[in-house]
């Protein structure tokens, strides 16, 4: 378990008020200039030695991707946070924004000074308009002590702004987002060319999630040697968890990466509803990664490898807990309509097949379809898989795929009966 | 009758103040924000008149604006009541009874079978993931919160806006047990 100590996250459930005051009490901003004046080449360094990798989903090395700016390309740079959190079990962000907005400003301070970067946008869902007055009021507090703004510390030019998204999954895509951010509807870019040699308005641009920005101050503070005696080899450090579903106490709470799943549940959440012997099922980090059967989760551990080794992935860090009152089918059937009604229309094999795959799981859930339904199912998947610009698609294959994994057999005997 | 649209004089300023906040050139990144501020404005729903505003305000193609418009879920194109209750869909909030609580809220609000309640005061839609799955069930009403959500808990709340009271914003903040 993670010692009081070692949370990056000191006031994550705002209990101890949320402002500028409390925030520095708490020791944000404490030696900021000091760990600018180390240079942008440490930052970046730093960062990568401590194995941060992004906590949006994809889990790509922080640092490597801030490297890929080029410094000497004249064209301003952006650094673009994603802030669109809406990956059904997602809900850390959130109390990032509402209760620790000052480790966001902070954090978009130092990687804007290591890619150089002088503007900064924070993209928020549109759901988010009451938790995001406090993350205004922090980027209004750092305009007022001399933060943001011109020749701030006589180190550097920020100004940081937040846009509202309206109610589009796809854009927390980040080529899609950049496509909201300038205005337009949220179709992903083919790729390349990669943001960081063509973003925002065609420019250079570092996107990074909410999460992964708050915690580049405490890394940078406590060293990188610190965070990595967290967690485990190939995760290190700590990751918010947000553990919804049918457990005693659902809650938002920041972990060592490689804590044991039942840990994890019984510490801070109060165990599953029911008891052990009432659980079902996990989705362990979000709606895409496969569900993970009671059976497989004795010895789950919350890392990259322990996921690997189930065929699940860690994601988001959205743990969606089942127990038996679920149907599962149906929790399936809800995720595929999601992604179903989340596509963006752009790729034909998204927009048709995951249109099918509701279809047939409509069909199953009312006893029409035929155990080779079932079958053909699996075979939309396969054909559609990694066919698309975007990896929303390959997001409803693997919620799928998974499912059928476990639940195929059962499901094609409910319909031979 | 064809209905005139402009901003207030108030969303006037803060439409120039959003432009602000893109390099001069990139008109079309203020699309979204101004698209909210004119809904809101125009008691929660667009019309074309509007859009058409919001293309000319910024001097750019009415159909580039009315594509956003269409594509993002937040913009309404159909009058909505005073109040829009969304109850989310996703797989957690479902799976803990947000189809019977959609249903409930229907009801409460008078709102079977149509759009707006004869009152004008209410709609009800579900809408995808809020993001608000460790509060589970999340319903939002306008831009309030309302979280773990039950048909008792979001009855009181219809009955409190029938007698004009306002939209209380309150938070739940679920914490870990381990004591902080």
């Amino acid at each position: 378990m993670l010692e009081k100590n070692d949370r990056v996250f000191n006031n994550l459930y705002g209990t101890k008020g949320v402002s500028f005051d409390v925030a520095k009490s708490l020791g944000d901003f404490s030696n900021l200039k000091e760990i600018l004046g180390k240079g942008a080449d440490y930052i970046i360094n730093e960062i990568k030695n401590s194995q941060l990798k992004g906590r949006g989903g994809a889990g790509f090395p922080t640092g490597m991707k801030w490297s890929f700016i080029n410094k000497k390309d004249p064209r301003p740079k952006y650094l673009v946070i994603n802030g669109d959190e809406g990956e059904p079990g997602t809900c850390k962000d959130r109390e990032i924004i509402r209760h620790e907005p000052y480790k966001i400003v902070e954090g978009a301070i130092i990687s804007s000074y290591a890619i150089e970067a002088k503007a900064c946008y924070i993209y928020i869902r549109g759901e988010f308009i009451q938790e995001t007055r406090a993350l205004q009021k922090a980027i209004d507090d750092a305009y007022a002590n001399g933060l943001l703004g011109k020749n701030c510390l006589g180190m550097y030019d920020l100004d940081i702004y937040i846009h509202f998204g309206a109610g589009a999954y796809i854009c927390g895509e980040e080529t899609a987002l950049l496509e909201s951010l300038e205005g337009r509807k949220g179709f992903p870019r083919i790729k390349p060319p990669f943001p960081a040699v063509s973003g925002l308005y065609a420019n250079p641009t570092v996107i990074n999630n909410i999460e992964t920005i708050a915690v580049v101050p405490t890394i940078l503070r406590r060293g990188a040697d610190w965070y990595k005696s967290m967690g485990v080899a190939e995760a290190a450090g700590t990751k918010l968890f947000c553990i919804s579903g049918f457990v005693n106490n659902p809650c938002v709470v920041e972990e060592k990466l490689g804590i044991g799943f039942k840990e994890l549940i019984d510490t801070h959440c109060g165990g599953v509803i029911g008891g052990w012997d009432n659980f079902l099922a996990v989705i362990p980090g979000g709606s895409s990664t496969p569900i993970i059967p009671a059976a497989l989760c004795e010895r789950l551990t919350m890392d990259f490898e322990g996921m690997k080794a189930v065929g699940s992935s860690l994601g988001t860090g959205a743990v969606i807990v089942f127990n038996k009152s679920v149907e599962i089918l149906r929790a399936m059937k809800n995720i595929v309509a999601f992604y179903n009604h989340e596509s963006c229309g752009q790729c034909t094999p998204c927009r048709e097949g995951s249109a099918a795959a509701v279809k047939i799981m409509n069909s199953i859930i009312n006893k029409e379809a035929q155990p080779k339904d079932v079958d053909l199912l699996e075979r939309i998947m396969d054909d559609t898989f990694g066919t698309t610009i975007c990896a929303l698609n390959d997001a409803t294959v693997f919620a799928v795929k998974g499912f059928l994994k476990h639940y195929k057999e059962d499901i094609k005997q409910s319909l031979q009966i | 009758m064809l209905e005139i649209f402009s901003f207030s004089e108030e969303n006037k300023k803060l439409a120039q103040d959003t432009l602000k906040k893109y390099p001069e050139s990139k008109r079309f990144s203020a699309i979204m924000p101004l698209l909210t501020m004119a809904q809101n404005q125009n008691g929660g729903y667009l019309t074309e008149n509007v859009i058409a505003y919001v293309a000319d305000y910024l001097g750019v193609s009415v159909m580039s604006v009315a594509e956003v418009a269409n594509f993002y879920s937040m913009y309404n194109l159909k009058p909505v009541g005073k109040y829009l209750i969304q109850t989310c869909n996703s797989v957690v909030c479902c799976m803990k009874g947000s189809d019977e609580l959609y249903e409930h809220a229907k009801e409460i609000t008078g709102t079977k079978n149509k759009d707006v309640s004869a009152d004008g005061l209410f709609s009800v839609k579900k809408v995808e993931c809020l993001g608000a799955c460790s509060n589970a069930i999340a319903v939002k009403i306008n831009d309030v919160f309302v979280e773990e959500a039950t048909k008792a808990s979001l009855a009181e709340r219809v009955a409190n806006l029938k007698q004009g009271l306002p939209l209380e914003e309150k938070f739940i903040v679920r914490k870990s047990l381990i004591e902080e």
